[in-house]
């Protein structure tokens, strides 16, 4: 996940108003609040457990050890382990790729499906061919938003069966709709503005009005809310494996640890609270930036 | 007067964060007098109408700041509560956005009742009903329940007044309290001003139309850069100004200034410097096509370089309409039956109140929208009704600019990107000379070459504006429409943009459809002249006749409202 690099343009006049003080670093990183700051090596951190586990944890996390089944927190497991003496640290570190990856796939899958409806609703001109796409698309997303979101991955899931893709999908097809309607929105706002009036004067076509003007305009909204979304889609994934509809046992990964621990809440609290807490930090970490990518694109 | 003044401002200072905004202004409003402050956008002549309420949001400090008997410098803000209201009343400009659209304006009267006086609800609804019948509010009764999208403009402007006279104020502060208003309702609320100011209420009046300070005011304060540049009896400043800005204002305004003279100070372009015509007088006489007045040392060559046959029409409309239709409303016909002429190289003017279907005709000429029945030519092929697919060919005869020039950019684009995607037709390959292009084209509008790099949001007005009409340039079209391309500028700005029109269209014979509401801008721009009325064109000719002979009572009722 490349965060960083979608911030805003640099030459904001921020900090010009005295009353938006606000405790900022140093250096490069001065630009963002302290807030943002944990944000974003909190995610630094999930982005290099999931790119090289082996860095933080060298650890095996299938390796089973009966003998050290259920330690608590200590030097050599910092975590502690599970019923079968696997470190909870080493399968959280290694499980980071599986849940994270479906999440930000599912993102993707989200919002690429999302720009394509929102586009299809949003660009017509109210006449033919735009307009029954514009009612097409608009009713499909009014029946879908009728399901709660996780209840239309359960239904997606019924039809492919378990599994880390058939997950993927899911997420990303349940989160879909909303991208779509703010991709409408946006597209609608831009389509009617007197910037693409004036390139239809000037004898553009559709497809390079679109291209040139309204996609690039109507999608940075997306891309913020994109960054908040990861965070909940890290969440759903994590919510289908603990069902047992994702990554299958004894794979590490967040969701399916938790519902695995969920049995010996009572004796060994660590092999729940710790791959929660990997869920917690990391959705609430992209939140956070994706709030503050918001902001900034607020006062844009 | 020889009573002392209701108002006193000495040395008034306004700062924000450090930046001064407001220097050392002074000046006095008595009873039953009405001053004016004049100037451009960021004068600071609001922020002093402000400071006067306690609402800059600054640093104030003034060497005396009283009204009636109190000192306004020692308030805080319980007592600045007191103050507003009672003593003074504020009328804002931009009545749409000053009234809460979900409270009925008899609400926004009735509070202030409320909080100033102990009147019973019976006696405050009396009050009310007798401050709205006092503006001119017709009917009242029914207009104490309505909200402000309920009324036009003029009656959400009258509302604003009422709202700020019912306590009858010694002091009313009008802040720019006929921009944005049609001439007809412009004439109303200044009426009601006036009538106020007879009535013995100090006016402080805010504004950046000198026609409408001539009609108010008593004495003028001519604010420029937070500084008092000159003041006086209205008489005096308007009519012999001493300094060279008031000089500068007054000769921008175009009305009276006859076709093709300048109206700014300064040649666009490599053209020689010409300097200001005098002041023009006041003259409700026919804008006759004359040549520039004699004292004009370099008069303006006539219009075109007019071959004696009459031009070829570059743009013509036949019986166009256009019916909006809205579910469960009655069809709104905003275009009827018009029909238009536009010739190379001369300028069709568009007057009209709003509402009149001034834009509707010109978008259904630029081809943004298709007509319900009528048609269009461009230079004799048929244009609309068309497919967009058959028109874009084409779309290089014909140019826009627009009023708002901000939004029509793409904020992600510099100057220099807009104008290349303009002149290289949208074609991604950058042909060599592209960049030589989009020089030239700035230096044709009189913009520094260094333009290119900057974004169109960090331009002033003015110049934004020049780098619309520069974009509109590049195709070399044959025709511009342009839809009230100066009515958000300042008026030295105005003029400059004018002079610029101007200038083009006798370097490349361009025609223009030139749409305004300001009639004084639109006598000066066109040879021809058609007015239209909810979506008719009443009256069509030539520009001197119709305003020194209007055959139909609607454009003699638009040309007896003139400020």
């Amino acid at each position: 996940m490349t965060v960083l690099p979608t911030l805003p343009r640099p030459d904001e006049r921020r900090g010009a108003s005295p009353g938006r003080r606000s405790r900022r670093l140093p250096g490069p990183l001065g630009r963002l609040r302290a807030a943002e700051t944990v944000a974003a090596l909190v995610l630094l951190g999930v982005v290099v457990a999931a790119l090289a586990p082996g860095l933080l944890a060298p650890g095996d996390p299938l390796a089973v050890a009966p003998a050290d089944a259920f330690t608590a927190p200590s030097p050599a497991h910092p975590l502690g382990t599970d019923e079968s003496g696997r470190g909870i640290w080493t399968r959280i570190v290694h499980g980071t790729g599986a849940s994270l990856s479906i999440g930000a796939l599912a993102t993707l899958l989200g919002t690429g499906l999302g720009v394509l409806l929102g586009v299809a609703a949003g660009f017509g001109d109210g006449r033919w061919p735009g307009r029954a796409a514009d009612a097409g698309v608009s009713r499909l997303l009014e029946v879908l938003f009728a399901l709660p979101g996780l209840l239309l991955a359960l239904v997606v899931i019924a039809f492919t069966g378990p599994g880390a893709v058939p997950a993927t999908l899911a997420v990303g097809l349940a989160t879909a709709p909303g991208y779509a309607r703010i991709v409408r929105s946006q597209v609608r706002r831009v389509r009617r503005s007197a910037m693409v009036e004036a390139a239809v004067v000037l004898g553009r076509r559709p497809g390079t009005v679109l291209w040139r003007h309204v996609l690039p305009n109507a999608l940075a909204p997306v891309v913020v809310l994109a960054t908040l979304g990861l965070g909940q889609a890290v969440v759903w994934a994590s919510s289908l494996s603990y069902l047992g509809l994702g990554s299958p046992p004894p794979a590490p990964e967040w969701g399916a640890m938790l519902s695995a621990g969920r049995t010996y809440v009572q004796v060994a609290w660590w092999t729940t609270v710790f791959p929660g807490l990997a869920v917690v930090l990391t959705a609430a970490a992209s939140t956070v930036l994706g709030r503050g990518l918001a902001r900034r694109g607020d006062a844009s | 007067m020889s009573v002392a003044p209701l108002l006193e401002v000495e040395g008034l200072r306004v700062a924000f964060s450090g930046r001064r905004v407001v220097d050392d202004v002074s000046f006095t409003v008595a009873a039953g007098e009405c001053v004016a402050v004049v100037g451009e956008s960021g004068s600071g002549k609001s922020v002093t109408a402000r400071a006067l309420l306690g609402l800059s949001g600054g640093q104030v400090d003034a060497r005396r700041l009283r009204l009636g008997g109190t000192d306004l410098a020692a308030l805080d803000e319980r007592g600045w509560r007191g103050v507003r209201g009672p003593q003074v009343g504020l009328v804002l400009q931009d009545a749409l956005v000053s009234l809460d659209p979900l409270r009925p304006i008899g609400r926004e009267i009735d509070d202030a009742l409320r909080l100033h006086t102990r009147l019973g609800p019976a006696a405050r609804r009396e009050r009310a009903l007798d401050v709205l019948a006092e503006v001119g509010m017709p009917d009242p009764e029914t207009r104490l329940g309505q909200r402000s999208g309920e009324l036009s403009g003029g009656l959400r402007q009258r509302a604003l007044i009422a709202a700020a006279l019912v306590l009858r104020p010694e002091l009313v502060v009008a802040d720019e309290p006929t921009t944005a208003l049609d001439a007809e309702v412009q004439r109303v609320v200044v009426d009601r001003l006036a009538a106020l100011r007879d009535a013995g209420t100090g006016v402080l009046a805010i504004s950046h139309d000198l026609g409408v300070v001539r009609r108010l005011a008593d004495r003028v304060v001519v604010m420029r850069a937070g500084v008092v540049v000159e003041s006086g009896p209205t008489e005096q400043v308007l009519g012999a100004p001493r300094h060279d800005y008031t000089r500068m204002l007054l000769a921008a305004l175009p009305r009276g200034v006859a076709r093709g003279a300048r109206l700014s100070p300064r040649g666009v372009g490599p053209g020689p410097v010409v300097p200001a015509p005098p002041a023009a007088v006041p003259s409700r006489s026919a804008h006759a096509q004359a040549p520039a007045p004699a004292p004009v040392p370099a008069p303006a060559p006539a219009p075109a370089p007019a071959p004696a046959a009459a031009p070829d029409v570059v743009l013509a409309a036949s019986g166009l309409r256009r019916v909006f239709t809205a579910r469960g409303r009655a069809a709104h016909v905003a275009v009827d039956d018009v029909s238009l002429e536009l010739r190379a190289g001369e300028t069709l003017g568009l007057v009209g109140a709003s509402g009149s279907g001034k834009t509707t005709t010109a978008r259904l000429l630029l081809g943004l929208d298709d007509p319900d029945a009528g048609s269009a030519t461009l230079l004799g092929q048929p244009w609309a009704p068309l497919r967009e697919r058959d028109r874009r060919g084409r779309r290089a005869q014909l140019g826009a600019v627009y009023q708002d020039p901000a939004s029509s950019f793409d904020p992600r684009w510099s100057v220099g990107r807009v104008l290349a995607d303009a002149v290289t037709a949208g074609r991604r390959t950058r042909p060599t000379g592209v960049a030589a292009e989009v020089a030239s084209l700035l230096d044709r509008v009189g913009l520094e070459p260094g333009t290119a790099d900057r974004h169109p949001a960090s331009l002033s007005g003015g110049q934004r504006q020049r780098v619309a009409v520069a974009r509109a340039l590049a195709p070399r079209p044959r025709v511009l429409v342009c839809d009230e391309p100066v009515s958000a500028l300042d008026v030295s700005v105005q003029a400059q943009v004018l002079d610029l029109l101007d200038d083009l269209q006798r370097e490349e014979g361009l025609a223009y459809l030139f749409i305004s509401h300001d009639l004084d801008v639109v006598a000066h721009m066109s040879d021809h002249v058609a007015v239209m009325q909810q979506g008719r064109v009443v009256e069509q000719g030539r520009t001197a006749e119709v305003f020194a002979a209007p055959q139909h009572p609607y454009t003699r009722a638009l040309l007896a409202a003139r400020p």
